[in-house]
């Protein structure tokens, strides 16, 4: 029945928006209806008109941004990848370091930003630095899930046939653990926004973060939620192109 | 799993043709509970994967993964993913797939145990055929007294706990086997006689309740 399925598919890219746009008006009525000054919530309406004028800045402030957290996102994905393959070639190393990881994820790591100013300065490397840290996490526990998920039968019928570790690894652990790296890389570029954003709460004189401070200290609340809007785009094209460059290698892998 | 050199000795010695085993050694095909296949390779590419591991010439291996295909009522789906397949096909795929590299013997650990009575039927019936035209050397094990019976020249009865062989049988059945042996006095005789055995073992295990 196609006209069954479509009408689902339609449903689920619809609700989503409809829901929003419910969310939207709801927001605007109240604004409206009891008059709610403009500094305190600014109707989604401002917030449009804040976009609408502010956008040259917007536009120069988030490409820095984005920037940086495309770095960040890449360094993590590096990073997660190779801490799951180290943890995940041998017994030993994995059951000295997995629960000093755990505990080390543990910490409240936000509350460390102003440290990573103390040891590595104000600029890009200090922001990059803490967002790895934040979101390297997620890539290197799905990673080695997927790493450690194969059927131990299959492992065993590798080694009957003399594979090396790294036959085993390329052929098997590598291909079962992608999907796992994928799921960790998404969440990594959500995080990775977050930390570059706090970074340049703390130190920079540029950047999404930035503005939003700025923003902030001339109580320009609608321009606050802009920036928020713009954030959000760049999380999303993040996601994006993650979503987007992990179906291409499906596609590849599938035929 | 010790005989594929997967795992050390504990006790005693394993010999291949007078030869210690102390090692996985290339020339031993295995088989599984599940088929393992690999999900993302076609059929084809899952029964060529250890010519891949071995880093052999696949071309020279391609017409003997086909036939191996064909054998087994495979032809046809070659460029099938193993989510098209059903289990019983998934499983010859598993055959095809240990017989690929020629290898002298086969290890099956209980490899039809997760399908269907008919499907494992036929599953039977196919590893007969196979037999019949390539003469391997097999060590099966099964749970199944018939399966057994129908299949083998020689069984071996295993106490349970510790995992002794208590007897050492050979299978009087002629060769090429079908269907209607199952239905001889002489096969259902041999299973009655290893029913007995087993059960009497598990009698015995019961009566020690330190291994229990």
């Amino acid at each position: 029945m196609p006209d069954a399925i479509a009408r689902e598919r339609t449903l689920t890219l619809a609700l989503p928006f409809a829901t929003a746009a419910v969310f939207l008006i709801a927001w605007q009525t109240v604004t409206r209806v009891w008059s709610i000054q403009p500094v305190i919530l600014p109707a989604p309406t401002d917030v449009l008109q804040q976009l609408a004028t502010a956008w040259p800045d917007l536009l120069r402030e988030s490409l820095y941004t984005g920037a940086e957290s495309v770095t960040a996102c890449i360094l993590s994905g590096l990073l997660g990848f190779a801490t799951a393959a180290l943890l995940a070639s041998s017994r030993l190393l994995k059951d000295i370091l997995y629960p000093n990881l755990i505990a080390f994820q543990l910490i409240p790591k936000i509350a460390l930003a102003p440290l990573f100013v103390i040891w590595l300065g104000i600029d890009a490397p200090s922001r990059l630095t803490f967002s790895v840290f934040i979101s390297f996490f997620p890539v290197a526990i799905g990673t080695l899930t997927g790493l450690l998920s194969p059927n131990p039968n299959l492992i065993r019928l590798c080694q009957s046939l003399t594979a090396t570790k790294s036959q085993i690894f390329r052929q098997i652990q590598i291909p079962y653990a992608l999907p796992f790296f994928f799921g960790g890389l998404k969440v990594a570029a959500t995080l990775s926004v977050i930390g570059i954003i706090i970074g340049e709460f703390i130190s920079s004189k540029r950047g999404i973060g930035s503005y939003i401070l700025l923003a902030g200290s001339r109580a320009e609340t609608a321009r606050i939620f802009a920036a928020l809007i713009v954030i959000c785009a760049i999380g999303l094209a993040q996601y994006g192109l993650i979503a987007l460059l992990e179906s291409r290698l499906r596609k590849a892998w599938r035929g | 799993m010790m005989c594929g050199g997967l795992e050390s000795i504990t006790k005693g010695s394993i010999t291949i043709d007078g030869a210690p085993v102390t090692g996985p050694r290339t020339s031993t095909g295995v088989m599984f509970q599940e088929s393992t296949l690999l999900p993302w390779k076609s059929v084809l590419d899952n029964v060529l994967f250890p010519i891949e591991i071995l880093q052999r010439p696949r071309k020279e291996f391609l017409h003997r993964a086909k036939s191996l295909l064909s054998m087994t009522g495979l032809e046809g789906f070659e460029n099938h993913k193993p989510h098209q397949l059903s289990g019983g096909m998934r499983q010859r795929a598993a055959i095809c797939r240990a017989l690929v590299y020629d290898p002298d013997i086969l290890l099956m650990d209980e490899p039809f145990s997760a399908l269907d009575a008919i499907t494992r039927d036929e599953m039977n019936d196919a590893l007969l055929d196979i037999w019949d035209r390539y003469t391997k050397t097999a060590l099966f094990v099964t749970h199944s007294i018939r399966e057994a019976v129908y299949l083998a020249d020689r069984i071996l009865v295993m106490h349970r706990r510790p995992a002794t062989v208590i007897a050492d049988i050979k299978v009087p059945i002629p060769r090429p086997r079908d269907p209607s042996a199952g239905e001889t006095k002489i096969f259902n005789e041999l299973c009655a006689e290893l029913r007995g055995m087993i059960e009497h073992s598990h009698r015995a295990t019961r009566k020690a309740p330190a291994h229990a």
